[in-house]
């Protein structure tokens, strides 16, 4: 067959590019006959965005399938711990407005829906969800970390992502790409994209390099989308209507002193128009501001950010990054596929970008198709799971603002408005008042946020139901009480075992991870 | 031995001093396990499961003989005696230690709280004259020769962890009241790992002289029916059978 797929072209670096240059090639040899070549071209001109700091535990797996040591990740990339979010002020605005939504699952979670029960609680003893239902929380407010040295590389004793610095994770990637997987690396700039009478890309013009061919292209050209968007004319889905925030505000700023503590859960509060990440890294803490510019200014914007801040961000510059969320209509078009922010870009809320360039580029490099006749199949596959995970990404972050019962600004007032509401996400809205979220809610597969996730948001921010009294509540009364116990217990254990985040930190820079 | 107790021997301090002869059963008898030399391992074997266990401050692997099933417990003190035919030097060179208890270089060191110390028959450290005996020259030198071996040590553990040979394991303890017990923490050589490994890393294992220990670690687990037959000879909850298995 002479349309078989041999070389592999990934247009654009970034942390898109380079993951799907690294999973493709760790999993697929360049010998022989059905070999498999992947290069990777990416202009010295165009700059990367390496905002997207925050992962999903998944990155863990996929670093694993790469064959990058944790170790040598941490080092790399200034990377530390993430162990969920923290929002504060979401709910309210109001002093002790905050709450956890952890990595953890609650408790016991496959066995046992535990949101009535703990409603039932909250007569009496009124711990918060989070720290109810599983001890992560507790290890946040204690800054200690998931695991200790002596636990093997990518385990943890509580689940866990991580926090890292963009720009070097990405030439981490990079070098070993093409120092250990064989990805060819070019450097310049693309003029053009070559389409044949089928409407297949065949190869892209190059300014110095001149014609580089290929049989499957993935296009990682960021808000380019210079194959996708450009050559297939593929339109881009707003979603402005329903996540109000177009910008962001973002500083850099260094710790007070070199031994402050490092935050393991990502920090987010919210402001008048919008909201500040705070994300801990050993060396420095990257913060920044998503905000609507319908409802404040930039200059206002970037006061907002250096008010939150303090004096620590004095002298320092700031950099404007403007948002458009949404994505585009389909994602995969013939022999292409669009991966990263080509593919589509949300606020970066909840941090679904890299976990979005991941499943994508699992789907890709677990199904890399042999020949054209496998693409069109493939394409509706790919297309029909992510047209699924911006819909159920975009109402899972719109929870977070639906939710508030902020009457401050227009930006929350505005947020409520139910013509920016996904009629599905009001529908469920509608039943959560009476069933607790439940796996079938979420039967897709993968399910991006599923409905634990959804648990910690809508009890995190007071959602208010009328679970506690269904007679099924009652039947499970003591499996409750024991996950209740259990978690206390789990708690108190994890509490006096783990060291502090920064001491790990340090620990993981001298000595490292054991593979085992 | 707390670090209060570690002096480092001086004439002056410990002129009149006399170590007992014989091992230190009080210091050893609440050991779990003892770190071994990289060139103890053929002598260990006929005795002692070698496993590895990690350091719990560095996360690093140490090579150690087990010497019982919980963290503070010796199974082959037994009646007043050690229950083996080879002393592991970690216990023989009791009660001296390489140590900087006065800050600066590593230099030899006794624990004075040491139930050893003054004990008869013993041995003295100096004559009369103030002279280092040959008893005291010979720990020096045991010493010495152990921090030689140590750097062997870590050259084997680097090795095999980066041969990916490590696996955890768990050792399951079947009490004859039906009680079962699992005792995790203990990492040994995967025999998957070694037979699948290809011939450049299998022969630069040999090329290094570790092959004969790495095969030396693996059959050592067999000991650990003598731990089982001394854990009974304790005469507390008997154990009817112990097993291990490979986190592979």
């Amino acid at each position: 067959m002479n349309d078989r797929v041999r070389q592999v072209v990934i247009v654009g670096g970034g942390s898109a590019g380079w993951i799907a240059a690294a999973r493709i090639a760790a999993a697929h040899r360049p010998e022989g006959e059905n070999g498999i070549s992947v290069t990777l071209i990416e202009s010295e001109t165009i700059g990367t965005i390496g905002v997207g700091e925050g992962t999903w535990p998944t990155m863990r797996n996929t670093l694993r399938k790469i064959g990058i040591s944790e170790t040598e990740f941490f080092r790399s990339c200034d990377a530390a711990f993430k162990q969920g979010a923290r929002f504060t002020g979401w709910v309210t605005g109001e002093p002790g407005d905050s709450y956890y939504h952890p990595l953890n699952p609650p408790q016991a979670a496959t066995q046992i829906n535990l949101s009535a029960h703990w409603l039932r609680r909250q007569d009496g003893a009124g711990t918060d969800f989070a720290h109810a239902v599983d001890f992560q929380s507790a290890l946040c407010d204690a800054g200690l970390a998931p695991k200790s040295i002596s636990t093997a590389e990518f385990v943890g004793l509580a689940n866990y992502a991580y926090h890292l610095d963009a720009v070097k994770f990405a030439m981490l990637l990079k070098k070993h790409c093409v120092e250990k997987l064989g990805v060819r690396h070019v450097v310049d700039d693309v003029t053009g994209v070559k389409v044949d009478d089928a409407g297949f890309v065949t190869g892209v013009e190059a300014k110095q390099t001149g014609f580089l061919a290929g049989d499957f292209f993935v296009d990682c050209t960021g808000f380019a989308a210079l194959l996708i968007g450009q050559t297939y004319g593929v339109p881009f889905i707003d979603c402005g209507d329903i996540l109000l925030a177009d910008h962001a505000v973002a500083l850099q700023v260094p710790y007070e002193h070199e031994d402050d503590p490092v935050a393991s859960q990502t920090n987010s509060t919210a402001q008048g128009a919008g909201w500040i990440w705070d994300i801990g890294l050993p060396t420095r803490r990257g913060t920044g501001y998503v905000y609507s510019s319908r409802h404040t200014s930039h200059d206002e914007a970037e006061a907002t950010l250096r008010a939150y801040l303090g004096p620590v961000a004095e002298g320092l510059n700031t950099r404007r990054i403007p948002i458009r969320s949404g994505h585009r209509q389909r994602f995969w078009e013939k022999n292409c596929v669009a991966v990263g922010l080509a593919n589509g870009f949300l606020e970066p809320l909840e941090a679904s970008a890299l976990m979005l360039i991941e499943t994508a580029v699992d789907f890709i490099t677990e199904r890399l198709p042999q020949s054209r006749a496998v693409m069109a199949p493939l394409a509706r596959q790919f297309n029909a799971a992510f047209e699924h995970h911006w819909a159920r990404i975009i109402d899972f972050l719109k929870l977070h603002y639906v939710l508030t019962k902020r009457e401050d600004t227009a930006f929350w007032r505005d947020n409520r408005d139910p013509a920016t509401v996904p009629d599905r996400l009001l529908e469920q809205l509608e039943l959560w008042r009476h069933l607790p979220p439940g796996p079938q809610d979420f039967p897709h597969q993968p399910e991006v946020f599923s409905w634990p996730s959804y648990q910690y948001v809508l009890h995190g921010m007071g959602f208010e139901c009328n679970l506690a009294e269904g007679s099924q509540v009652a039947a499970e009364a003591a499996l409750a009480q024991r996950c209740f116990m259990a978690t206390q217990r789990q708690q108190e254990q994890a509490l006096a075992a783990l060291p502090s985040h920064r001491a790990l930190l340090d620990a993981v820079r001298v000595h490292g991870f054991q593979a085992v | 031995m707390s670090g209060a107790t570690l002096a480092a021997v001086r004439p002056d301090r410990h002129a009149g001093l006399t170590i007992g002869q014989g091992t230190d059963l009080e210091a050893a008898a609440s050991l779990g396990h003892v770190q071994l030399g990289f060139s103890e391992i053929p002598l260990a074997l006929c005795d002692y499961p070698i496993v590895l266990i990690k350091d719990g401050a560095t996360g690093q692997f140490r090579l150690v003989a087990l010497l019982g099933f919980a963290a503070n417990r010796n199974l082959y003190v037994l009646g007043g005696n050690w229950a083996a035919t080879y002393l592991p030097l970690n216990v023989l060179r009791l009660p001296f230690y390489l140590g900087a208890p006065e800050g600066g270089e590593l230099e030899l060191c006794i624990d004075e709280a040491s139930s050893l110390i003054g004990a008869t028959p013993g041995h003295a450290l100096f004559d009369a004259s103030g002279a280092e005996t040959p008893f005291l020259t010979g720990r020096r030198q045991l010493l010495q020769t152990m921090r030689a071996d140590a750097e062997k040590t870590a050259q084997f553990i680097s090795a095999i962890t980066a041969a990916r040979l490590v696996t955890p394991m768990t050792i399951t303890l079947h009490h004859a009241d039906q009680h079962q017990q699992d005792i995790e923490g203990a990492y040994t050589i995967d025999p998957l790992a070694l037979e699948t490994l290809d011939d450049a890393a299998l022969l630069k294992l040999h090329c290094q002289g570790h092959l004969g220990a790495i095969h030396a670690v693996m059959h050592s687990l067999g000991q650990l029916s003598r731990l089982e037959q001394l854990h009974n000879a304790h005469g507390e909850r008997p154990i009817s059978r112990s097993a291990v298995q490979l986190h592979l």
